[in-house]
Formats: C-alpha cells, sequence, structure tokens
C-alpha cells in the first residue's frame, strides 16, 4: 500500500505540473489585457494612457518575456508562492486560503448530507421495493434534473424571505459566531445535496440490488444468517464501493463548481474568487484557483483508491 | 429533502439569531451600524484613476477633496473652507486650519500641490487630466491656502476639483502605494477577505462632529438578485445597482425606499476608420433615425430609462437644443438609400455578455437596425476582451457607455474624439466641433458659450458621429430606517456615497 501510494502521490506532482503548464498558457492566450481591465474599471470606468498601462504592465510583471514569466510562476508554485493578485495587491495564498476554508465547510456539510440522505433513501429504495422504490426514484430524478441554482433561488424565497427561517445570504467567519455561520451554511448546503444526495440515492440502490443476487449473498443465506446479519455484512458493505467512487468524484468536482450557489447565497468561496478572477484577467487568481482545486482532486482520488482497500481486502491484497 | 435538511438545521438557525443579530431589527438601531451591499470586492486603488463604480464608492467614503457636493448637487466646501474665484482662469482655496490624514500626517497646502501635480500628469491616467493639465501654476503662500492659475478660462474647472477622484492624498498614494489613506469621513479598519470591508469614522474628519455612523461595512455581493434579496431580508440596509426588474417590488415594500438616479449613458459606437459604410454622414443619420429608443429602455431596462433622441445630461438652458432626432425606420430607409445602400449592407454588433443590461441593449439595437435592411450579426465577448477590442479599434459597431464626469456640456468633447474607447466611436475626427465645444469651456460669459454649444450641437445632429440611446436610471434601495442618505442627481449619482457622511439610522 505504501509504495502505491507514493507512485500516485509521484502521478499527482507531475498531472500537477501540466496543470499548471496548460493554465498558465490557457490565460495567456485568452484575449483581455489584465492592466487595461485594472485601470478602467468597470462599465461606469474610464480611460488609460498608454505611459500608465505600459507602468502597470511593468509593475505586474507582464512587460516580461512569456518564458520567464512561466519560469518565475513555476518556481513560486512549487515554493508555495502564488504571487500577488493583480486586482486586489494581495497574497493569492492568502486569499485562498480564506476561501478554500468556506468552500471545504460548504462541500463537506453539502457531502454530509447527501451521504446521509442518499444512502438511506437508497437502501430504502432497494430494500422495500414497490410504491416506496417508485417515489424515491421519481424523486432522486427531480433532484437529479433541476439545476442548482434554480434550487438555491427556490430555497432563498421559500425560507428567508417567506417565512424568515434562514438569512438569504452572506458569511459570517465560524471563529466569530459559529451560529450564524452554520445558520449561513444551511441553506447553500441544502441546494448544493439535492443532486448529490440523490446520485448516491441512485447508485447506492443500484448496487444494493446486484449485490444481493451475488453468489456469496446466497450462501450466506444457506448457511443460516438472518436477514439484517446478510444485509449488514455481506450486502450493504459489498454496495459501498460504487459509492465510494461516486462520493470521490463528486466531492472533486464540487470543489470546483459550487460557483452559482455561492452566487445566489454570496458564500465567498474558491469557485467565485476563480470566476472573479476571471472577469478582472488576475492571472495569479486564477492560476492559484485552478491549480488547488487540482491539487485537491488529485489527492482526494489518492485517498479513495487507500479507501478501496479498508473496503475490500482483495484490493489491499492487489496493491 | 431540501426541506427536510433546513427544518432539521432550523436549531442553527435560532442559535444563529440569538448570537448575531446583525440582521435583524434590533442591532443596528442602537449601535449606528450601517451595512451597504455593494456589486463587488474593491479593487487596489490608484489615487485619481477612474476605477468603475466600486472605487468610486469608497473613494466618496474615505477621500475628500477642496470642494465637494452637497446633497442637492451643488458645490460645496469640502477640505477647503472657503474658496474665490479671483477671476476666471484663478482660484484662491483656503483650507481647514490642523488638518491630518487618516494616518496621523498633517495635510498642507503642499499636499494639494502634489495631488494636483499628479493629477496633471497625463502618464497618471487621472479622470481629471483633462482639466487639470490647463493648470498653469499653484502657489501655496501658506500651509493652508492654494491659489491655482489656469492657461485659459475653464468652465468646468471647479466640477473636477469637486470629482471624488480629485482627493488630496498623502505623497506615498502618489509613489504608487495603494490609495487608502485619506482625510474623508470614514477610514478603513479592516477587509475581509471575499465578504466585506469595514469602516469606522474618522476623527480628523473636518466635519467630524456631524458623521453619526459608528461603523459602516461595505458586504460584497456580486450578484445583483443576492444584493437585492440580502435588503429585503434585512441583511443590509442600503444597496446600489438595484436590478431594474426589481424596481417595481422593492417600490412595493413598505419598508423600503428606491432611490432613482441617472447611470451612465448607452450609446452606439462606430468603427469609422475600418467600416466604410460609416464614413458616410448620411449611414450614421440612418442608424440614428432607425432606433426605436422606447424598445431599447423597454427591452434592457424594464421601461427604467430615459429614450435618447440626441444628447442627454444637459444643463435646462440646452435641453431643447440637445434633443433632435427621432424614431423613422422609413427615413433611415430614405437616408440609406441616398447614401448608395438601398439593400443595406452587413455589420458586426459587438457588445458585452458580462453586464446582461449592455447585452440587452445589444439585441435591441440589432432587431430594429435589420428592420431597415442591415444584416447585424451580435459578437458578445466578456467585458475585458470587449475593452481591449474596442481600444484597439478592433470592432465593427458596438454599445458603448459614458459617464460624464462634469455637468457643464463640455463632456461631450470626450465623445467626440481621443484615441479609441469604448466610450466613443473610433476613428471620428472633425476639429470643427471639437473647436465649438472648446470655445464654450472657455467663453467669457453664458451667451458666448450657448452660442458655441448650439453649434457644437447642431454639427452634432449632422454628422451622428456617436448614436446615444439611453439615460439609465440608477437605482438605490435602502431601509426606511436609514436617514441622510441621498441619490445625487445628474452625473453625480454614483458619487452618491458621499451623503453617507450625514446618513443615520433611526427607529
Amino acid at each position: 500500500m505504501g509504495r502505491f501510494l507514493l507512485k500516485r502521490l509521484s502521478i499527482g506532482v507531475l498531472l500537477l505540473f501540466v496543470v499548471v503548464t496548460l493554465v498558465f498558457g490557457a490565460i495567456h492566450t485568452v484575449p483581455g489585457d489584465p492592466a487595461r481591465t485594472l485601470l478602467s474599471g468597470g462599465e461606469s470606468g474610464g480611460e488609460v494612457s498608454e505611459a500608465a498601462l505600459a507602468r502597470a504592465r511593468a509593475e505586474l510583471g507582464l512587460d516580461l518575456p512569456l518564458h520567464e514569466q512561466y519560469f518565475s510562476y513555476l518556481v513560486g508554485v512549487f515554493t508555495g508562492d502564488l504571487g500577488n493578485s493583480f486586482f486586489r495587491g494581495t497574497g493569492v495564498t492568502e486569499m485562498i486560503a480564506a476561501r478554500l476554508t468556506n468552500t471545504l465547510s460548504l462541500v463537506g456539510l453539502a457531502v454530509a448530507i447527501s451521504l446521509v440522505i442518499g444512502i438511506t433513501m437508497g437502501t430504502i429504495a432497494a430494500r422495500r421495493g414497490g410504491v416506496i422504490d417508485q417515489m424515491i426514484t421519481a424523486f432522486t430524478s427531480v433532484g437529479i434534473s433541476i439545476p442548482v441554482f434554480v434550487v438555491g433561488v427556490l430555497l432563498v424565497y421559500i425560507f428567508a424571505l417567506e417565512f424568515g427561517w434562514f438569512p438569504a445570504g452572506g458569511y459570517v467567519a465560524f471563529g466569530d459566531d459559529p451560529g450564524r455561520h452554520l445558520q449561513l451554511l444551511v441553506l447553500p448546503a441544502a441546494a448544493v445535496s439535492l443532486e448529490f444526495s440523490s446520485v448516491i440515492a441512485r447508485i447506492t440502490r443500484a448496487s444494493i440490488l446486484e449485490t444481493a443476487g451475488q453468489d456469496f449473498v446466497r450462501t450466506a443465506k444457506a448457511a443460516g444468517f438472518k436477514d439484517r446479519q446478510v444485509f449488514g455484512r455481506a450486502i450493504f458493505r459489498n454496495s459501498l464501493t460504487p459509492v465510494t467512487t461516486i462520493v470521490g468524484l463528486g466531492i472533486g468536482t464540487l470543489l470546483g463548481s459550487t460557483v452559482l450557489v455561492e452566487q445566489v447565497f454570496n458564500w465567498p468561496g474558491l469557485s467565485s474568487l476563480l470566476i472573479e478572477g476571471v472577469a478582472s484577467r488576475d492571472y495569479p487568481v486564477i492560476q492559484g484557483v485552478v491549480i488547488v482545486t487540482a491539487a485537491l482532486f488529485i489527492l482526494i482520488n489518492i485517498v479513495v483508491d487507500a479507501f478501496y482497500g479498508v473496503l475490500d481486502p482483495r484490493v489491499r491484497q492487489t496493491s | 429533502m431540501a426541506l427536510a435538511t433546513a427544518g432539521g438545521l432550523l436549531l442553527a438557525s435560532c442559535a444563529g439569531d440569538d448570537a448575531g443579530g446583525d440582521g435583524g431589527d434590533s442591532g443596528p438601531v442602537a449601535d449606528q451600524v450601517l451595512r451597504y451591499g455593494i456589486g463587488g470586492e474593491i479593487p487596489e486603488l490608484d489615487a485619481g484613476v477612474a476605477q468603475g463604480n466600486l472605487a468610486v464608492t469608497i473613494n466618496s467614503l474615505i477621500h475628500r477633496g477642496l470642494l465637494t457636493w452637497d446633497e442637492n448637487g451643488e458645490l460645496a466646501p469640502a477640505l477647503a473652507a472657503e474658496w474665490e474665484e479671483i477671476d476666471p482662469a484663478t482660484f484662491a482655496f483656503t483650507l481647514h486650519e490642523g488638518l491630518t490624514f487618516s494616518d496621523g500626517s498633517p495635510l498642507t497646502s503642499e499636499n494639494v500641490r502634489r495631488s494636483y501635480e499628479h493629477y496633471a500628469d497625463p502618464d497618471n491616467s487621472a479622470i481629471v487630466v483633462e482639466s487639470f493639465s490647463g493648470i498653469s501654476d499653484i502657489e501655496t503662500p501658506d500651509d493652508t491656502t492654494v491659489i491655482i492659475n489656469l492657461e485659459g478660462n475653464d468652465a468646468s474647472f471647479l466640477e473636477f476639483v469637486a470629482n471624488a477622484t480629485a482627493a488630496i492624498v498623502p505623497d506615498q498614494a502618489l509613489e504608487g502605494e495603494p490609495n487608502t489613506v485619506g482625510a474623508g469621513p470614514f477610514q478603513i479598519d479592516q477587509v475581509n477577505e471575499g465578504t466585506s470591508t469595514v469602516l469606522t469614522p474618522f476623527e480628523g474628519y473636518y466635519d467630524a462632529d456631524s458623521v453619526n455612523l459608528e461603523e459602516l461595512e461595505l458586504v460584497y455581493y456580486a450578484d445583483d438578485t443576492a444584493r437585492t434579496n440580502a435588503l429585503r431580508s434585512g441583511e443590509v440596509d442600503l444597496i446600489d445597482y438595484v436590478p431594474w426588474e426589481q424596481f417595481q417590488a422593492i417600490e412595493d415594500e413598505d419598508a423600503l425606499v428606491l432611490e432613482r438616479g441617472s447611470g451612465p449613458l448607452m450609446t452606439l459606437i462606430l468603427n469609422i476608420d475600418t467600416v466604410e459604410e460609416f464614413q458616410d454622414p448620411l449611414v450614421r443619420q440612418a442608424l440614428a433615425y432607425a432606433i426605436s429608443r422606447e424598445n431599447v429602455v423597454q427591452g434592457a431596462f424594464e421601461g427604467n430609462a430615459a429614450p435618447i433622441y440626441g444628447l442627454p445630461l444637459m444643463p435646462d438652458e440646452y435641453e431643447g437644443a440637445a434633443d433632435f432626432w427621432e424614431y423613422d425606420p422609413d427615413y433611415a430607409k430614405e437616408l440609406l438609400a441616398e447614401a448608395g445602400y438601398p439593400d443595406g449592407f452587413s455589420v458586426t454588433l459587438s457588445a458585452t455578455a458580462q453586464y446582461s443590461f449592455v447585452q440587452d441593449v445589444g439585441l435591441a439595437v440589432q432587431q430594429d437596425l435589420q428592420d431597415i435592411g442591415l444584416d447585424v450579426t451580435m459578437d458578445l465577448p466578456d467585458w475585458p476582451t470587449y475593452v481591449e477590442r474596442t481600444a484597439d479599434a478592433d470592432f465593427e459597431m458596438g454599445i458603448g457607455s459614458v459617464a460624464p464626469s462634469v455637468q457643464e456640456p463640455s463632456w461631450l468633447s470626450g465623445i467626440v474624439s481621443g484615441p479609441p474607447h469604448y466610450s466613443r466611436s473610433a476613428g471620428y475626427d472633425n476639429e470643427e466641433l471639437y473647436n465649438y465645444i472648446q470655445q464654450g469651456l472657455s467663453a467669457e460669459s453664458e451667451e458666448e458659450a450657448r452660442e458655441a454649444y448650439e453649434k457644437a450641437f447642431a454639427i452634432f445632429e449632422e454628422e451622428a458621429p456617436t448614436v446615444p440611446l439611453t439615460e439609465r436610471d440608477q437605482g438605490y434601495a435602502y431601509n426606511q430606517r436609514v436617514e441622510g442618505f441621498t441619490v445625487l442627481p445628474g452625473i453625480l449619482t454614483l458619487q452618491s456615497a458621499l451623503t453617507l457622511a450625514d446618513a443615520e439610522i433611526t427607529e
């Protein structure tokens, strides 16, 4: 297992290098001058002289040849320095650290909700069958098909504007006010978890039904184990491998794709930082967010691979 | 499931209400804390540069110039306790005694001189450079006296002096440091990454006794709907850039107030350099007659804008003279035929998808131009790409945006001359028109100015170098408990945060 993890980590570092190179190349190819965007403001902004542009480009390091900018950035990345934001002037590492915590808390709560509700619904659907199964299947179809921003807007309308149970959006740091932080986190996490819990429910249901038809389950039943014991020891545990795969991929995807929910609820996460970076051509921010997201995605998949071994001894032996 | 989740976690909600309370009815009243929902994060501030609405807002709060604007849009003293127009090209200002910046350093006439010399240097891209570059000399006989001599008459000079970006700033802001230390009513106390900027009153402000707020938090809401919902649910007390589709809903709520001002003008800009058809004034006139401004107003602003068939935002005495075209598609077709294009021609119309209302203006214009026979293809890049393309004159026809800096009609020169920019057509050059505007600006009398400007308007009507479309309403909405905040009229609207110096939270 140790060698396996080491090999996966090495590949991960290589992948990260590829990501750094690709994102650097991509953003420098896209039109839109960061210096001009910075100095001219939004649509109510003003004009910029060529001299001011030249000075801004020099201050931002954009006057250097592209290969020099690339190697300078590469050295920075592998020494933990992601540079300073063009737009804000502050360190990108600090900006990402603050936003990452917010994204992790949003994704963490959403995944926790999704796991509890998704596995519960999937298990009930598989074990009960009949009308209950059909109702849960219909619910998950709706859950998967409604866009997350529609869910978000509906939650705001119902629970914030109509009932006033939750705030419509915003953010307070957990350390400043834990209760308020959780209060603000509930609706966005619920919005994100609707689709994800539906996916988990479907995978769980299908996996349980498939595992229930396996030979070792029949053997366990023939050996006289009670239904509950057969389900708990033979079916449920063996059904979790595909769920683990989906959860691992889902967490990685959510880390970079909660932007719509962040916008609707004004939750300052990593995705909205990326969107702001793109809108203002803030190269260091764009690069930093993509690299950190990619690194997390790679890391989560390594953890998921390791978790397979916990669930299935055969994987441990193969590794 | 969402219902179950929300219901199951309602305990957290209750705990939050007790612990936080910043969105409820009780907190801000006692504490004089005003939460202001703005459209995004504030950029690193660069002294004098027009960095958009967010920068104007914070500049209006933490900085002051020699003059400012009162709630009626009239010039008012600020760091200068008094001023005198010695003659049309000479102005004397007397600073308040004992002024300091928020870092404690003294603010003297020398700071005024150095700030103004910085703004007058074209290399620094200050918004006031057009006027300040006409300063011939700044005398500072003592710490509180400033005498400014202009090279010639400039009727707009005092308006530029009062501009929120023409603040008096400490030397470090002129040497490349972020422009965050000022002498305005508030100072930056805390910046919360991705969330808000907290301001507190600056005790050294010349009129500190009139500042009622104990804290002013600028909360970032990039999404228009989220910002509006935050106001409606009590999370914030005041918002700007109210989306037009929400105007009516806010006006219908008893607890909220909607105030309208004037936003930047929306125009049609042309690339006269590279599109041969646009080099003919008849074609440009045809465009001016072809577009139903009412369609634009409805399509992009839900009716919350004024249709413009001439030159808007003029002082009252020029209003009639600056209103000359009308919606007449048949006449537009005649003009096209007269110009030699009876079957129209193909053209690409650029706008930006990043601001949905700009895109909607483009779509309304596209429809009307197709009705007179033009084959119009839409091009909708994001904002940075659009800015770069218009600056490089890499477009054919586009939706422009103009935020005049002064109320005096000379702002017109900014849309008929200058390098390519999204506020003007590319490649238009008319010395006669420009000269009439300059004559109006430097005129010795009102009659002389009026005569020159009316000649300029007549040329603008014939030439249609760019086609103004609408003057959109700029909405601010706030809770009834906020008093003292006022939306400034006309071109001053985006500087309305100036009035927060006198705002307070009431029962």
